[in-house]
């Protein structure tokens, strides 16, 4: 199964929540952010180097971490080197050989943000509990509709929100991202071990395996898995 | 049953075709164009893409009932009449569309769901050319200096780097040598800076 976790705006946490989900599906997480990559790489061929014909998808794959990735170069003529109509073979190769393939979605809503969600079989949305970052998530559902990717879930990633606010109002934005995107949501906690584990490539789960994040994470995983035993039935 | 309209021109060695494909028949049609003139074709392109339809020999797609296709390629080759011909029609299945180009309701809507037409719906996100910071100059390989300079250089890089006294540091013929060396070379490239047109395809 390909999933793709998407979101539209940048900087809500989609890498975080593309490694967590990864980690909780035993997935390849594929770091398809083509001009600005997040998950970190080492040596060897990436994601420029296969989307430019250098090398095959499975030479890519790195399983030296918690977490089994396929990272991305991080220069500019990299980028611009890249074809990314040939993301969609690639994660498809992955999906073949692993089995399990979270794609993490670059931002904005051209090609490259369209090409995971082509390829994917479900999305994933994050969200922040912000109006804009909202409005953005309901044009990516739209786009993911098009392209036949079902919205699986929805991670209100707090973590990326920086914003203390009541528990009242909190139940009250959950409610309101549900309403408005239509699919289970999850939210995210704010959490510094989130944030910490992300900075070492780690899922918090490595970091802390009983905090509430790390929960979170799982039932979002279990939301993912309910749409794919759904579709499999 | 279809028919094909066609009109060819040239311009700077290169025939731009237009076509118009008609169907008066009350059912749509798919179609077949083919390309007669001796070249390839260069295809209509939206955001680099090949619009929909269109492959090396030529157009495929679907003609509305009763309505009409306008079709243009250009191909660098000489003219030729007819320049493009059709090679098949055949009744379209009943859930292909004629093809559609716009967005539905201005929305990014990709019209076929495959890379290509998420390109075309959505514009590629390639970084301009500007972004990209110019290239450095790939360091000049080891294997451009004769191997005689480079092994004596690397006895030298050794002999320089070793200064824990025990008898092998850099010499004074070490440093006599290489400020010979760098006087040579100094002078070699001066000589090859000299506007001569001989000298202009050489690298120093």
């Amino acid at each position: 199964m390909i999933l793709a976790v998407a979101g539209g705006k940048g900087g809500v946490g989609k890498s975080t929540v593309a490694l967590n989900l990864g980690a909780e599906l035993d997935a390849v997480v594929v770091d398809a952010d083509l001009a600005m990559a997040d998950l970190a790489a080492g040596r060897g061929p990436d994601l420029h180097d296969v989307l430019a014909g250098r090398a095959a998808p499975l030479e890519a794959v790195r399983e030296d971490g918690p977490v089994a990735l396929l990272p991305c170069g991080r220069t500019l003529a990299g980028a611009r080197a890249a074809d990314a109509r040939r993301l969609v073979e690639t994660v498809e190769a992955v999906a073949e050989a692993y089995g399990r393939v979270v794609v993490d979605s670059p931002a904005g809503m051209a090609a490259d943000a369209g090409m995971p969600l082509l390829a994917a079989d479900a999305a994933v949305l994050v969200a922040a509990p912000r109006e804009y970052a909202l409005a953005d998530a309901i044009r990516t559902r739209e786009l993911a509709r098009e392209l036949d990717a079902g919205l699986a879930a929805v991670a209100l990633n707090r973590t990326a929100g920086a914003c203390r606010i009541t528990s009242a109002s909190r139940t009250e934005s959950t409610d309101s991202v549900r309403e408005a995107l239509g699919a289970p949501v999850v939210a995210i906690p704010d959490d510094d071990r989130v944030r910490r584990a992300q900075r070492q490539g780690w899922p918090v789960s490595v970091l802390a395996p009983d905090s509430t994040p790390a929960d979170r994470f799982r039932e979002l995983a279990r939301e993912v898995d309910d749409v794919r035993q759904f579709r499999e039935s | 049953m279809v028919n094909l309209d066609w009109r060819v021109e040239s311009r700077a060695g290169v025939s731009l075709v237009t076509l118009v494909v008609e169907n008066p028949t009350p059912t749509p049609r798919r179609v077949r164009v083919a390309n007669r003139l001796d070249g390839p074709i260069r295809p209509p392109r939206r955001e680099g893409v090949p619009e929909a339809g269109w492959d090396d020999g030529g157009f495929e797609g679907v003609v509305a009932a009763g309505a009409t296709r306008a079709l243009g390629y250009a191909c660098p080759a000489p003219p030729a009449e007819p320049p493009a011909e059709l090679v098949w029609t055949e009744r379209a299945g009943e859930t292909e569309r004629a093809g559609k180009t716009e967005d539905r309701d201005g929305g990014p809507v990709a019209s076929e769901a495959t890379p290509e037409g998420v390109v075309r719906a959505l514009g590629t996100a390639r970084p301009p050319a500007d972004a990209v910071p110019a290239s450095l100059p790939e360091p000049r390989s080891a294997s451009a200096i004769p191997d005689a300079v480079a092994s004596w250089l690397t006895a030298v890089e050794e002999r320089a780097a070793d200064d824990d006294g025990d008898g092998d540091e850099l010499t004074a013929d070490d440093s006599a040598a290489l400020d010979a060396v760098a006087h040579r070379i100094e002078a070699l490239r001066s000589r090859e800076s000299e506007p001569s047109p001989a000298d202009s395809g050489r690298s120093p």
